[in-house]
């Protein structure tokens, strides 16, 4: 499997990727320099967290001006996996890949913590071993991930199954303040292809990588 | 020619800089502050002699980069 991840200036989760996969069985890893213009084959496109151009104008905001962005984007409307990561998701929600955007936290400062996540029946399937309802536990790191659309579009959302995962607290129920404040605890989205997803959380920095290879793999392994 | 431009949430959109600062003005005595919204300002120097097509360009890159036009709205202030 080779997976290629996406590096802007100051990506800075990048390592914390690179690690989690090469725990994977045969998976070759490659960057891609935010200056170079095509993707090339790959089976998975990875933007990481971090803070792309220093959040500047807004988090992921300037990437729209980098030369790759062309790129991630004909991967992706050509049916090619994307996975975005803390400010990779803020990106792709830039790039118009997916819908809506995210915002400061409700509390209005930086968490640093643990959330959970349940898994929503969506257009993404983890495969069996990661079933809907499921609930993982996962760190959480950012100052903008309160996930925020219009009502048009979150009704679209949640007819079209494209929350992937949503904040739930310890006993598995929906919980919209510990995950920052995100309008229908909305921690993870798909688009409508079901090709392209965002998470806020981190699941490349959980100690044991084997609870969460369905999300960093995007389903290929199980 | 110089271009000022705002950038600020939509409304209905959380602006929590704003509520944090409005709280703090309140907690300062000014209890009349029932509302505070923040928005960057940003100043462009811009060439060109035609003040018709710079507000078109500017319009557009508006669109293009210094809004996400989905969560913000923006305004050019002054051309100068």
């Amino acid at each position: 499997m080779n997976i290629s991840i996406v590096e802007f200036p100051n990506s800075y989760t990048i390592g914390n990727l690179v690690q989690a996969y090469s725990t994977f069985p045969d998976v070759t890893v490659k960057k891609i320099w935010h200056q170079e213009e095509t993707i090339g084959v790959t089976d998975l496109l990875v933007i990481p967290g971090g803070a792309s151009f220093a959040d500047y104008l807004r988090p992921g905001g300037l990437t729209k001006a980098t030369s790759v962005s062309a790129g991630i984007r004909k991967f992706a409307q050509e049916g090619g996996k994307v996975l975005g990561i803390g400010n990779g998701f803020q990106i792709l929600c830039e790039l118009g890949l997916l819908p809506g955007a995210l915002l400061e936290n409700l509390c209005g400062h930086f968490v640093n913590s643990t959330v959970n996540l349940r898994v929503e029946e969506s257009k993404i399937s983890f495969g069996e071993s990661f079933l809907v309802g499921e609930s993982i536990e996962l760190p959480l790191a950012c100052r903008y991930g309160r996930y925020v659309a219009d009502t048009r579009t979150l009704k679209d959302l949640e007819e079209q199954q494209q929350v992937v995962f949503r904040y739930v607290d310890q006993f598995g129920e929906v919980d919209e303040i510990s995950g920052n404040g995100s309008l229908n605890a909305i921690a993870g989205v798909c688009n409508m292809e079901g090709n392209v997803l965002g998470l806020m959380a981190h699941p490349e920095r959980v100690e044991d990588i084997g609870n969460v290879s369905k999300v960093l793999s995007f389903g290929f392994f199980n | 020619m110089r271009v000022v431009v705002s950038v600020r949430l939509k409304d209905g959109i959380l602006d929590t800089a704003g509520r944090e600062v409005a709280a703090r003005l309140q907690s300062m005595g000014y209890a009349e502050v029932t509302d505070v919204t923040t928005s960057k300002l940003i100043t462009i120097d811009f060439d060109s002699g035609d003040r018709a097509n710079a507000e078109r360009r500017i319009d557009q890159l508006c669109k293009d980069l210094l809004a996400n036009v989905s969560i913000e709205d923006y305004e050019i202030i002054s051309i100068e």
